[in-house]
């Protein structure tokens, strides 16, 4: 190397070169493969398929263990229709009615709830900035997703109570406007009556824009104007002061809507008639890797381990034998239960019977809303009436009608005992016995039969936790977490 | 921001193109009594601070000017000084005595007298973990140096290890400490062969690490590997071969004993446990799940080379057959590191490191309802046989097919063999390397331009057949394309980094000033291709994607990021008394927003050497007194993800249209800022066979980074403070130094203690099994929260908690704070004795003062449904008036986190012993030869119960969750016996 302070010159140059052309764009990189969400108050939604997308992330909610698994579980599980199965010590809580601030459950759902509105959120408040939707399907799109805002925060407040009412859409917190979003990001919770403003409003909304329904089955798969109509008519009637003119109202609509009750009880079930006459809006499960992959028969309904919501005694001996074989079914498995000893012939839930992720279920079905009608009249004196309505279902399933009743709590309590044998299962029973005011009343009164070897007799023994149940017990506590980093947030009493 | 442009002008300024003549000296160092080769020796021309250290085999090669002075020094022997005129071949031999000041350490960019070092360094030469059977550079750091935790939170071969430098000062960030492996900056050291390695130096305190900046927060290890010697030709080849098994097992209960406590669960699970299909049968899991492990490592290498060309070169193999199936480790590498003068100003060097690894992993640290194989073991009914063919009437008369496990009664639970038979394999290519140019501009300016890549591409594959297991069947879906379930990563990372340094030194009789001027552009790459599916063969046991009928998950991820960096460091000596050393480093990072991009570490740093001072004089006990005193920052940016100043939507499994938001932006984020003051004293004396090393230091972290979980979403944010403070000291003495006879000892220990003093936006945090570490302001990392026991009612059997809050019933809020993760002091003590050619080599760890929540004990004493549980619970309260600790059984509170399942986990181990025997007599024309037997973890002393106390914690990826042990995969014991031969 003879030249070299030329070569050490070139050496320098070059060293220098890659560093001036580099360093300052080097330090400006882009995601690649990663999706970037707009800065707060821009327009979030831009093209159709943005629209869409945010509209699948709506409908994907029905594919949530919420829906899957919690909705059935709270509903049937933590109600006289089941038993907890399974052996899971957050879902013995649940079913035992000792529930505490940090069971799991309870964190997830609160967390899935606040999760649901704001997916509609999202479509709701950035729809409008879309060109390129037509007016008609711009406001199909805004009144599905107010239908799934209102049922997400029907849902919540069944729960919770109070619950927080958040209208706005957050994609950017920054030190500049953490504090003026602080509100929204820790908030507190709104009085019950405010909460079912806002679900009212929504159902409102959906009524004026959501699809009407048509003969395709497919239109029953998602919010229609009568599914509108018929989960209206239940807020009305679960709220507090509920109104019942307004139930009766809707639930006419619903009726005289184009339904119609199945003649066979089990083709409700059979997963032969999905979409059927009786439907109303029902989730419709897809398959394993498609937007709504229904896991739920697999949570109920098995031989492998042990399964959640075992049938109650109470529900078998109530069950007429029609409603019994679609509801129940008994199997050898390899495990028992203390209130089902003996596991050759171990009872599941029969309502969920396709495992590969396409069972459908039903979100409101007619049966429901002709009950909730009948409850409507009890409520307001139309005794007969009620009874009717109630005969109308028992008719169905060849049950012989029932007979006038005296008073109008002993109405409810036929039209409770039909929803209990119609609708087990479907995740209402709880809810059910809420509305009414009959949670303590029915649910202390749980038993199970043990034979008695000396007798020969099945006795009735009570259940050994019915006496945890208090009126507390009938909300659930704000997760833990929650509470701890929300000083807005207020636990409920009890917990 | 002007600054980096000040430092790029500045660079090309200092372009004076004057050459200066370099001859090469190499050659070998050895012991003058028994002519053993002399590793660690520092060679360096007088009057510079440039220079090598002799290897594991005594040689050196050193590039100098011409009639310079050759200085060799090394701790306990008398140094030599040498004039050289000429390249030569240079072999000295030392005699022991009255020793230097000059050894030399390697510092950041460079090297350093290690009298005249101002920093707190730790120093791990190879002789202290090259004769165990170990398989990473965690292990070897472990008990050898104060100030570094080393928690192997397993004893899975090729399982991670925590390596902690002075403590924790991170809550969501790495907390690994960056590694430069021959000047290759990296976060793991993973796969490097410990074979290669010369000498670990951990530099510890801000000071010596802000010149890494951005990624100087958690410590910096810097590790150097062998090179090639001219003319000094060493063929070497070693191995070792051992068994490994299980320490100590837990006891679970026996069937009969099972069943009396089923009696008292439910009357369904004995009828369970009593069906006729199970007559018979008793199987013993533990005896089905642990094994002997087998080790076994081979490496050839080659030293040596010409005057100008140098080369080391190496072949190692390594595998480690772990004691639970199906865990394996196995490595192959290979290194090439070339050192090529070319002519007297320039010297090219380059080193490639080839690494393949293949990890088979077992599941651990889970429940057994999660695939834990370890706590499966422990809990798997006994009354179940492996094979569904050994139920009696075998496997079709209950419903199963012939080969399948028998299907467990419980929900999701499948035995641990069954479990251990998923196929989860993760294979890694790597390759480390560095290429450089050294170019000597003017006689005392050096030009160092170094291009370093570390690239690895890694695979991934699950699988669970689609035949044998329930989890695998779908749980006997009839649907046969939805059984089997396979799952493929196929990863790429790219580390690339340009660096420049210009090195200035002048010198006059009493003053030396050194000047480093840097810059770096490093870029990394990441891409992975995600695929997973289900509907595979029935016969099919290893994952062939080919087969794989319906894909239920694709993705390609693709992000990057890059640093733009200029750095500085300027040394002031006067008259070897006093050294002052500044350093600066400006940082730019993509992942920052505009505005937010640049940072700047600046450290400042000092030594008094008292015993240079004339007043000192020359004293007879004392050799060397040095105080040191010093002041930095420095940042982490490790927590911070590519696009964080980007808000990004989520990737949605079942329908990649919809748009899930995952994290909020947050253009403010910046790194966590750590401001370390470190002092520090080293003492020689008695003629340098006594040396003590003592610090004291306070690290304060700011802006620390937290995540918010807003409604399930994460926002990045930086708040909070967390302290560290610790004092460190460590102990080199020469107890007996003769002919025949030697023995020295090392010890050091450590105590640290740690605060967080201002906390973020929430109360609190908490991470782990359960919640239970958690993190709060006022308070310690490391603390556990949960229930405090009050008794066992003696009534009824239910547990009682105290009622904190005073809401007269049992509710979250009588969570209190129940015990501590942190060690208050850890420990390390190393003996080497040795006789003529014999030595005995003994390492002992410990730590002290840290709980360990054993979480396994949930699962093995809470008696709440089928599963087996430990002897524990045979002292449970089983009648009225009972007095014990244990519960009842079915006592549903008898499961929640509290103070009962919190135990001292403080622990001193006899870690190693090494007995080995150097031939004196050579033959077959060998240079030396040496044998050895090696035991590792051979005896702990400690009060824990649960398999092992050295425990990380449950799947959580952060450092702030640690000391539970939920099924850990236990240490082990090895014995190896091992050969060491040169030619």
């Amino acid at each position: 190397m003879k030249n070299a302070p030329f070569f050490k010159t070139i050496l320098i140059l070059f060293t220098g070169g890659v560093f001036l052309a580099s360093c300052e764009k080097l330090l400006d990189t882009e995601p690649i493969t990663d999706r970037v969400v707009p800065p707060q108050d821009e327009q979030i939604l831009k093209t159709v398929e943005d629209a869409q997308g945010a509209m699948k992330s709506i409908y994907a909610i029905f594919g949530n263990e919420f829906w899957q698994f919690d909705y059935f579980y709270l509903g049937d599980g933590g109600s006289d229709v089941a038993y907890a199965g399974a052996d899971v010590p957050e879902f013995f809580q649940i079913d035992e009615y000792r529930i505490n601030a940090t069971n799991y459950v309870v964190a997830r759902d609160w967390r899935h709830f606040s999760d649901f509105v704001k997916r509609c959120n999202l479509l709701i408040n950035y729809i409008d900035g879309v060109p390129d939707l037509t007016k008609v399907e711009r406001d199909e799109m805004i009144g599905q997703a107010a239908l799934f805002r209102a049922l997400s925060r029907f849902m919540a407040t069944q729960i919770w109570g109070d619950f927080p009412i958040i209208n706005t859409t957050i994609t950017s917190v920054n030190s500049n406007n953490f504090d003026s979003l602080y509100t929204d990001l820790y908030p507190s919770r709104k009085p019950i009556s405010d909460v079912y403003n806002a679900i009212i409003a929504d159902c409102e909304t959906a009524i004026a824009k959501a699809p009407d329904l048509t003969s395709a089955p497919e239109s029953k798969y998602k919010p229609s104007k009568s599914a509108a109509r018929a989960l209206l008519a239940k807020v009305y009637a679960t709220k507090p002061n509920p109104d019942w003119a307004k139930v009766i109202q809707h639930c006419d609509e619903v009726i005289n809507g184009g339904f119609s009750l199945l003649s066979n009880y089990d083709h409700l079930f059979d997963n032969l008639h999905e979409g059927n006459a009786e439907s109303i809006w029902e989730v419709n499960g897809e398959g394993q890797s498609s937007l709504i992959n229904s896991w739920c028969t697999n949570v109920f309904l098995g031989t492998n381990w042990k399964k959640f919501n075992t049938p109650s005694h109470t529900l078998n001996n109530a069950l007429d034998s029609k409603r019994k074989t679609s509801t129940i079914k008994r199997f050898p498995t390899t495990f028992a239960d203390p209130y089902w000893t003996s596991f050759t012939q171990f009872p599941h839930p029969w309502k969920m019977r396709a495992t590969d992720g396409t069972q459908n279920f039903y979100i409101l079905r007619l049966a429901d809303i002709i009950l909730l009608k009948a409850e409507a009249l009890a409520r307001t004196g139309d005794l007969a009436g009620a009874m009717a309505l109630v005969n109308q279902v028992r008719s169905r399933v060849s049950l012989p009608a029932v007979g006038a009743v005296a008073s109008e709590d002993e109405a409810i309590h036929v039209i409770l005992q039909e929803r209990f044998m119609e609708l087990a299962f479907e995740g209402h029973r709880w809810y059910d016995l809420k509305r009414t005011g009959k949670s303590i009343e029915i649910l202390s009164q749980q038993t199970y039969s043990v034979y008695d070897p000396n007798t020969q007799l099945f006795l009735e023994v009570p259940m050994s936790y019915i006496g945890n149940l208090t009126p507390n017990d009938l909300v659930w506590p704000i997760p833990q977490d929650v509470l701890d980093n929300n000083p807005n947030l207020v636990q409920n009493p009890g917990y | 921001m002007g600054l980096k442009y000040y430092f790029q002008i500045l660079f090309f300024f200092i372009v004076n193109v004057a050459s200066a003549q370099s001859i090469t000296v190499n050659g070998n160092v050895v012991d003058s009594k028994n002519k053993q080769p002399l590793p660690g020796v520092a060679i360096f021309a007088k009057n510079t601070q440039d220079g090598v250290v002799t290897d594991l085999d005594g040689n050196y090669s050193i590039a100098i000017n011409p009639n310079d002075t050759l200085v060799f020094s090394f701790l306990g022997f008398v140094s030599q000084e040498v004039v050289i005129t000429q390249s030569q071949t240079l072999n000295i031999s030392l005699s022991e005595g009255a020793s230097s000041l000059e050894e030399v350490v390697v510092v950041g960019y460079g090297t350093q007298k290690k009298a005249l070092v101002t920093n707190a360094i730790a120093s791990v030469g190879a002789a202290s973990f090259d004769d165990r059977p170990i398989t990473s550079v965690g292990q070897a750091l472990q008990g050898n140096a104060a100030g570094v935790t080393v928690v192997q939170s397993s004893g899975k071969p090729g399982g991670a290890l925590d390596i902690r430098i002075r403590g924790l000062n991170s809550i969501v960030s790495g907390v690994n400490p960056l590694f430069v492996i021959d000047g290759v900056q990296t976060y793991s050291a993973e796969g490097v062969n410990t074979d290669d390695i010369v000498d670990i130096q951990i530099l510890k305190d801000a000071t010596a690490t802000a010149i890494y900046g951005i990624n100087g927060s958690a410590g910096v290890v810097l590790i150097t590997t062998k090179r090639g010697k001219a003319d000094k030709h060493v063929l070497g080849f070693s191995s070792y071969i051992g068994t490994s098994e299980i320490v100590k097992n837990i006891e679970v209960l026996n069937l009969d004993q099972y069943k009396t406590l089923m009696g008292e669960l439910s009357s369904s699970y004995v009828e369970q446990a009593n069906a006729p299909k199970y007559a018979g049968i008793n199987t013993n899991w533990s005896d089905e799940v642990f094994r002997t492990g087998q080790d076994e490592n081979y490496e050839l290498s080659y030293s040596g080379g010409a005057k100008k060309l140098r080369v080391f070169t190496s072949l190692g193999y390594q595998n480690t057959k772990g004691i639970v199936r199906p865990s394996r480790f196995a490595r192959y590498s290979g290194r090439l590191n070339l050192d090529y003068d070319v002519n007297s100003w320039l010297k090219v060097y380059a080193n490639v490191n080839l690494i393949k690894t293949e990890l088979a992993n077992t599941s651990d640290n889970n429940s057994a309802n999660q695939g834990g194989v370890i706590l499966s073991a422990l809990t798997t009914q006994q009354y179940l046989p492996i094979y569904a063919d050994d139920l009696v009437g075998g496997a079709e008369a209950n419903g199963q097919l012939p080969g399948q496990f028998a299907s467990n009664p419980i929900a999701s639970l499948e035995n641990p063999v069954s479990f251990a038979s998923r196929q989860e394999d993760t294979h890694v290519n790597r390759i480390l390397g560095n290429l450089g140019f050294e170019v000597r501009l003017m006689k005392n300016l050096v030009w160092n331009q170094s291009t370093t890549i570390d690239r690895s591409s890694s695979e991934y594959e699950f699988f669970v057949d689609s035949y044998r297991s329930n989890y695998g069947r779908n749980n006997d879906n009839p649907d046969i394309a939805t059984r089997g379930i396979g799952r493929q990563y196929l990863t790429k990372n790219l580390n690339l980094n340009f660096e420049n340094t210009l090195e200035y030194l002048t010198r006059t009789n009493d003053h030396e000033l050194k000047v480093l001027l840097g810059s770096g552009i490093q870029h990394f790459g990441f891409n992975q291709d995600q695929l997973e599916g289900i509907g595979f063969g029935l016969d099919l046991r290893t994952l062939d994607l080919g087969q794989m009928m319906d894909t239920t998950h694709a993705r390609r991820i693709e992000r990057e990021k890059n640093t733009v960096s200029y750095f500085t460091r300027v040394t002031y000596n006067f008259m070897d008394k006093y050294v002052i050393n500044g350093v600066f480093r400006a940082s730019g990072s993509s992942q920052l927003a505009k505005g937010h991009k640049w940072g700047y570490f600046p450290g400042i740093s000092a030594a008094w050497l008292v015993s240079n001072e004339p007043f000192f004089g020359n004293n007879e006990l004392i050799s060397l007194l040095k105080l040191r005193a010093g002041w930095g920052r420095t940042g982490n940016i490790s927590g911070i993800p590519e696009y964080a100043s980007y808000g990004l939507a989520a990737f949605n499994f079942a329908n990649p249209d919809a748009l899930e938001q995952i994290n909020y932006t947050n253009e403010d984020l910046t790194w966590e800022t750590t401001t370390d003051i470190n002092i520090g004293a080293d003492l020689t004396m008695f003629d340098y066979r006594v040396k003590f090393t003592a610090d004291i230091f306070k690290r304060n972290t700011n802006d620390l980074l937290f995540r918010l979980k807003i409604e399930g979403k994460d926002y990045l944010y930086n708040a909070g403070e967390v302290e560290n403070k610790g004092i460190e000291f460590s102990l080199n003495t020469h107890n007996i130094r003769s002919q025949n006879l030697n023995w020295n000892t090392n010890f050091n220990i450590s105590f640290l203690k740690n605060k967080v003093i201002e906390f973020g936006k929430n109360r609190y945090e908490s991470y782990g099994y359960q919640g239970v570490n958690l993190i709060e302001g006022g308070q310690p990392l490391g603390n556990f929260f949960g229930y405090a026991v009050e008794q066992i009612n003696p009534s009824n059997g239910n547990i009682e908690y105290r009622d904190i809050d005073g809401g007269g019933f049992l509710n979250a809020a009588d969570r209190t704070i129940i015990g501590n993760a942190m060690p208050d002091f850890t420990f390390g003590f190393t003996n080497s004795l040795s006789y003529k050619g014999i030595s005995l080599d003994v390492l002992i760890t410990g730590s002290q003062g840290n709980d360990i929540f054993n979480a396994s004990r949930i699962d093995l004493e809470g008696m709440q449904d089928p599963k087996n549980q430990s002897v524990a619970v045979l002292q449970r309260w089983q009648k009225e008036g009972d007095i014990t600790n244990i519960p009842r059984a079915n006592d549903p509170n008898a499961v929640l986190a509290s103070d009962r399942f919190i135990e001292d986990g403080s622990y001193a181990r006899l870690k190693s012993v090494t007995l080995s025997y150097n031939f004196q007599k050579m033959f077959w024309g060998l240079s030396s030869m040496k044998i050895y037997a090696t035991g590792q973890n051979l005896a702990t002393l400690t009060n824990y119960s649960g398999f092992d106390p050295e425990v990380g914690s449950n799947n959580e990826s952060t450092g702030v969750a640690r000391g539970i042990d939920y099924g850990t995969y236990p240490q082990v014991r090895t014995f190896i016996f091992g050969l060491k031969i040169q030619f």
